[in-house]
């Protein structure tokens, strides 16, 4: 009896340990377990981010084509903000892990997507909760020479929640990757007259006096040369006096051709036309940008006599002849190797680009090109169809990073 | 002296005993080889879990690090992806003065490279010498499939091989990256 009293209260004693034992056990288990969770979902959130700020670049190169590059820098207010000049990211990113991006608002709408004066949404979204936010900028530190080159920075914010699938779980930040490109508007081909010839020297046929080319309140024969200035004369001796005036535009009664070779050679974009390099890379790439006569951006070799109705940008070399009731709005691109020839009532709404490149290793030369006109066939330029024909070109791409790794924080 | 008194149990004790002790070590073996069982079950886990870690961690880090590979090698003239030897190297302009890209590969992250040696995956950043990144790594393959995609196949296989069982259960993962540097232009990157 005496022994049993004094055993009173171990058993309190000895329960108490279990319980303290049993607790840290189960703490140490749950701390391993959320190290590990956390682990685990940073990782996959990481790479949710970084596909959302991805695919944030992929909507900018869609937009670019279509956009008003300064405008769209200024923002639909047309004045810049305070922080105008540096590179801007959608949003701190201190900010972006805290908040829920879909509630955002920007303080200024400078870089913001932006089409014809019509705001576009900042970014994307998909089902996970995951957004992509983009924010244009001018590059800086461009020398004067790179004005108007249309290179623009675009930055892509991926932002994906880390929402915890259970009440127990404690609400971690949103992770942050922020992915930057550097593309360029493709613009070398906004012409401005109904037809512009680059060659040294043409031949030129012109079949009886219905044919039309209009250029409006444009020059209607737009010329630039590579070396010789033969193009002009060549163009002028082709024409019969009632031919040329079935060239009209401008204010002169008649055809005028306005030489656009200087102009050409102090543009960023065109002066790559007098480049051997610039040649060589656009038709090895061509035929992978091809989209056929159903897409916008069609090329076209050797096709002979064809009747169709296309909008967007033809590219063609060899022998093309447009025939029937064909009609292209936008632009024609022939690239020479054969002639060009507009028959019947065949009609371009937009603009006419006629050259014959050759490239010889690091040298190029003009070769002379072939265009002939006849029947009702006409060229009128339409500034609209152009735009929007050149708006068809995907966007360069000159480089493309990521600016906040978290991986290798 | 009497004799004993016979009761008919005699024997029986040591019957008992004998008894009780085959039972005793057939709770003992028994006991000994469910921890034993146990004890060799959380070691492979462990060690499972190690090789496991590599195949989770190390495509996600890659993911980090490819994708930016070759930016503003327009400037630079530096290939941005190169493989020789078991050699994969990456080099991207992505760092300068003001955080823009300066035509130059000074920061040692702008140029990375790696490598196996033996058990180990290095990782060689800038200018320093070949460090271990990942260890349990028995086989590291990257091959181009073109030129905007790259693939990766790692082998991880547990350090040591398995209790109770002779594997050193090797797993495999092949991940290809896209290389957005790569992506074709219709247009010259490089203007006069």
């Amino acid at each position: 009896m005496r022994g049993r009293r004094h055993e009173r209260g171990f058993v309190l004693l000895a329960v108490l340990l279990a319980t303290v034992l049993l607790s840290s056990l189960l703490l140490l288990a749950y701390t391993q377990v959320m190290l590990q969770w956390r682990a685990s979902i940073q990782v996959e959130s990481r790479l949710h981010s970084q596909v959302l700020a991805a695919n944030g670049i992929e909507y900018a190169r869609s937009l670019l084509p279509k956009a008003e590059v300064d405008a769209l820098l200024l923002g639909r207010d047309g004045s810049p903000c305070p922080i105008a000049g540096e590179i801007r990211n959608p949003m701190p990113i201190a900010q972006a892990r805290r908040i829920d991006p879909s509630r955002w608002r920007p303080d200024c709408d400078d870089g913001l997507p932006m089409i014809e004066g019509a705001s576009l949404p900042p970014g994307l979204s998909d089902e996970g909760g995951g957004h992509a936010l983009i924010r244009f900028s001018a590059p800086s530190r461009r020398s004067e020479s790179q004005e108007g080159d249309g290179v623009v920075l675009v930055r892509s914010m991926g932002i994906a929640p880390n929402r915890p699938a259970h009440p127990l779980l404690p609400r971690l930040r949103n992770t942050v990757t922020l992915v930057e490109a550097k593309l360029r508007q493709e613009k070398a081909f906004l012409v401005e007259s109904p037809l512009t010839v680059f060659a040294d020297t043409g031949l030129f046929e012109w079949q009886g006096d219905s044919f039309l080319i209009d250029g409006g309140e444009r020059p209607p024969v737009a010329l630039s040369s590579l070396a010789q200035r033969r193009l002009e004369r060549d163009l002028r001796v082709s024409l019969t006096e009632t031919q040329s005036r079935r060239i009209i535009g401008g204010e002169a009664a008649q055809a005028t051709f306005q030489d656009v070779r200087l102009d050409w050679l102090t543009s960023p974009q065109k002066r790559g036309f007098f480049q051997a390099e610039y040649w060589s890379h656009f038709l090895k790439r061509l035929p992978e940008f091809d989209q056929g006569l159903d897409g916008n951006l069609a090329f076209l070799v050797d096709a002979g006599f064809v009747e169709l109705d296309f909008e967007g940008v033809l590219i063609a070399s060899g022998d093309l002849v447009l025939a029937g009731r064909s009609r292209v709005t936008g632009i024609l691109i022939h690239l020479g190797q054969g002639r060009l020839d507009l028959q019947d009532q065949a009609r371009v709404e937009g603009g006419v680009w006629i050259a014959n490149p050759k490239v010889d290793g690091s040298l190029l030369r003009a070769a002379p090109v072939f265009l002939r006109m006849a029947d009702h066939a006409a060229i009128v330029y339409r500034k609209e169809a152009v735009r929007r024909a050149v708006s068809r070109f995907p966007p360069t791409q000159l480089g493309w990073r990521i600016i906040f790794p978290e991986f290798n924080r | 002296m009497p004799a004993a008194e016979f009761t008919g149990r005699t024997g029986a004790g040591l019957i008992e005993l004998m008894v009780s002790m085959a039972v005793a070590l057939t709770l003992f073996v028994a006991v000994f080889s469910g921890l034993y069982q146990v004890q060799a079950w959380t070691a492979n886990l462990s060690l499972l879990v190690e090789r496991d870690a590599n195949l989770w961690i190390l495509p996600a880090l890659f993911a980090g690090w490819i994708p930016p590979a070759g930016n503003n090698r327009f400037e630079t003239g530096v290939e941005g992806v190169s493989i020789a030897s078991g050699r994969l190297s990456l080099a991207s302009d992505i760092d300068g003065a003001g955080g823009l890209p300066d035509g130059r590969h000074e920061s040692s992250f702008e140029a990375i490279a790696f490598r196996r040696k033996e058990q180990t995956l290095q990782i060689l950043s800038g200018k320093g010498s070949f460090q271990p990144l990942a260890n349990g790594i028995d086989s590291f393959l990257a091959r181009r499939e073109d030129d905007r995609l790259i693939t990766l196949r790692l082998r991880s296989k547990a350090r040591r091989g398995l209790l109770l069982t002779a594997r050193t259960a090797a797993q495999e993962v092949e991940l290809s990256y896209a290389l957005p540097n790569y992506r074709p232009n219709l247009f010259a990157e490089h203007l006069p």
